[in-house]
């Protein structure tokens, strides 16, 4: 009879993880900076921000699974379902590359991807950096207000769908079944801001459904929230809630317009990003 | 050809609009309408300019506009085709076809052309409706395809599929795996005296017996006849040897015809195999072959397979 052995350890691959992840490292500098991209694009958003970091900092640049030039054939809608999943993704890129000590900087959706990843191993982590973040995005009266009621969000699923059926493969998950393989359902992955319609529909649902209000107490890291001063995605209320149920944090309200202004206005942002990080 | 002083952008039978470049307001406010925008839109250009783009859109489309048209137009400085859905005067909403380009320079604009789309949306909807009838069309029949009727668990075909997938990653992580085979004692009897009916309540009455007992990560299938099997992930030979004898307690249960049902076991543990010939058809051929030996050896007992 042979002895049971203990399979509990988890190796991860690290080339198998970088090229999962489509992990890139820029910069030089002591300490690390990784920078996690928001729902609907990938790791290029930050191409108009790094350049204030690279001469003082190393700078880790993903894509989630599902997302820019990931690998497609990864992606389980099981997995992520739940930010939970994304978390992972960042905790499977700290162990692959035994990370320390690391400065995450989240735009929108990712702010609270980082604090769940925070949650789970906080020894991996410095400090957060949350840009336009929102714990949840639904109005829930009396005492919350995170923008949008449920019709509006139903209707934005409709709209994504009619913008991806413009797309080669808007019928391809059904028509092929789900062992279709990588090069014909993956055609699209790669593309700036177009994922596969089901990994999209997927995110979507993760962000713009959840809820996430109740670990925001349980924050144990500096945390810097960055609020734009007109954001339909993250109204200043929004902000504000942050502020006071997350211990740990400050908040830094910029004079810009529009969620994406770590593109819009990168040195307004940088400046704030960089202020906060040699603190 | 000369310049005619008629061809202005007011006579463009789309809205064509012009905001301010991003890093001023965001890319979002109104420096110029066209006629036809105030038309479609239902004001004046008075009142269009000076207001955002974001007050023109419907919350939905903000999103859409922030999450994916704005990040696109500042990466690639064009998009083209997003659909959106505009907030017109008294409430109305008119779905477009957005176009943007972003100019060049320290004094940049973007330059927005809006076609109404109310026919092409209309269509788009019931391909939505389409899809969505072909997605659940398509779940039923494959949940069709991988049950066996009569018990509900997984059939043949989906045992081994789940199988395979299975052994897959278990070489991935060096664990073993082991497969069981079990089969009714006398079940032929049970069908002759009792009948067909009776026979068929044993097999979906030992099927219950058999889902509680799984864990959730085991896949259990009904192979055929009266022949059942599972699959057990990170679990050795001992522990399948354990898991086959609480198996046997459980099964003696169900009665039948005053007497405790039994069953007869065989497993195999992929370990017991070099890894390049441990597939799913070779362990269970071992597992079956071993069941067949319990049944031989006297039945109501289980059997590991020594390859």
């Amino acid at each position: 009879m042979t002895a049971c052995r203990d399979y509990g350890v988890r190796v991860l691959d690290q080339k198998d993880i970088a090229d999962r992840n489509n992990v890139r490292f820029i910069g030089k500098g002591e300490r690390l900076l990784m920078l996690a991209h928001g729902f609907g694009c990938d790791q290029n958003v930050w191409r108009f921000m790094t350049p204030a970091f690279t001469s003082t900092y190393r700078v880790l640049l993903f894509d989630y699974v599902g997302s820019g030039h990931s690998r497609l054939s990864a992606f389980s809608v099981d997995r992520y379902s739940c930010l939970e999943g994304y978390a992972q993704d960042v905790l499977d890129i700290c162990e692959a590359f035994d990370l320390q000590d690391v400065s995450f900087i989240g735009h929108s959706v990712s702010g609270v991807v980082g604090l769940l990843a925070a949650l789970e191993q906080p020894y991996r982590f410095r400090e957060l950096v949350m840009l336009g973040p929102s714990p949840c995005y639904l109005n829930l009266p009396p005492d919350y207000q995170g923008g949008f009621s449920r019709e509006d969000l139903e209707q934005l699923m409709d709209l994504m769908d009619k913008n991806y059926i413009g797309w080669a493969n808007y019928l391809a998950p059904i028509v092929m079944g789900d062992d279709a393989p990588d090069e014909l359902t993956g055609e699209l992955s790669g593309s700036f801001c177009s994922t596969d319609p089901l990994v999209a529909r997927t995110f979507a649902n993760a962000t713009f459904f959840s809820d996430y209000r109740h670990i925001l107490p349980r924050n144990r890291h500096p945390t810097l929230l960055l609020q734009g001063r007109s954001d339909a995605l993250a109204n200043p209320s929004v902000g504000e809630y942050m502020y006071q149920n997350m211990p740990g944090s400050q908040l830094v309200t910029l004079d810009t317009e529009g969620h994406c202004f770590h593109m819009s206005y990168p040195n307004k942002v940088s400046a704030e990003v960089l202020a906060f990080l040699s603190r | 050809m000369s310049y005619d002083k008629h061809w202005v952008p007011d006579n463009f039978p789309c809205a064509c609009l012009v905001t301010a470049s991003s890093d001023h307001q965001g890319g979002r406010q109104l420096q110029y309408a066209n006629a036809y925008a105030e038309k479609m839109l239902g004001k004046s250009r008075q009142s269009l300019v000076g207001q955002t783009l974001t007050d023109l859109l419907t919350p939905a489309s903000n999103i859409m506009f922030d999450t994916y048209l704005l990040p696109l137009l500042l990466h690639e400085g064009v998009c083209e085709e997003v659909m959106l859905d505009i907030q017109c005067a008294e409430g109305q909403v008119i779905p477009v076809v957005a176009n943007a380009t972003l100019t060049d320079g320290e004094e940049g604009y973007i330059y927005w052309s809006l076609f109404n789309a109310t026919r092409r949306n209309q269509l788009d909807q019931e391909l939505i409706r389409a899809r969505r009838q072909l997605e659940e069309h398509s779940e039923k029949l494959y949940q069709l395809s991988v049950t066996d009727e009569l018990t509900g668990l997984v059939n043949r075909r989906q045992l081994k599929r789940r199988a395979e997938q299975l052994l897959a990653q278990a070489r991935r992580s060096q664990s073993p795996v082991s497969v069981a085979v079990l089969d009714i004692d006398n079940f032929k009897q049970v069908n002759d005296t009792e009948g067909h009916l009776a026979g068929d309540e044993i097999l979906k009455r030992l099927a219950d017996v058999l889902r509680e007992h799984a864990r959730a990560s085991d896949v259990v299938g009904r192979y055929g006849g009266e022949e059942f099997s599972f699959v057990l992930p990170d679990t050795c030979e001992s522990d399948a040897l354990m898991f086959a004898r609480r198996l046997h307690e459980l099964v003696g249960r169900i009665q039948i015809g005053g007497r405790p049902l039994t069953i007869s076991i065989g497993v195999v543990s992929s370990e017991q195999l070099k890894q390049s010939i441990n597939s799913y058809e070779t362990l269970f051929e071992l597992a079956d072959r071993a069941m067949y030996e319990a049944k031989e050896s006297g039945r109501n007992r289980t059997l590991a397979a020594r390859p």
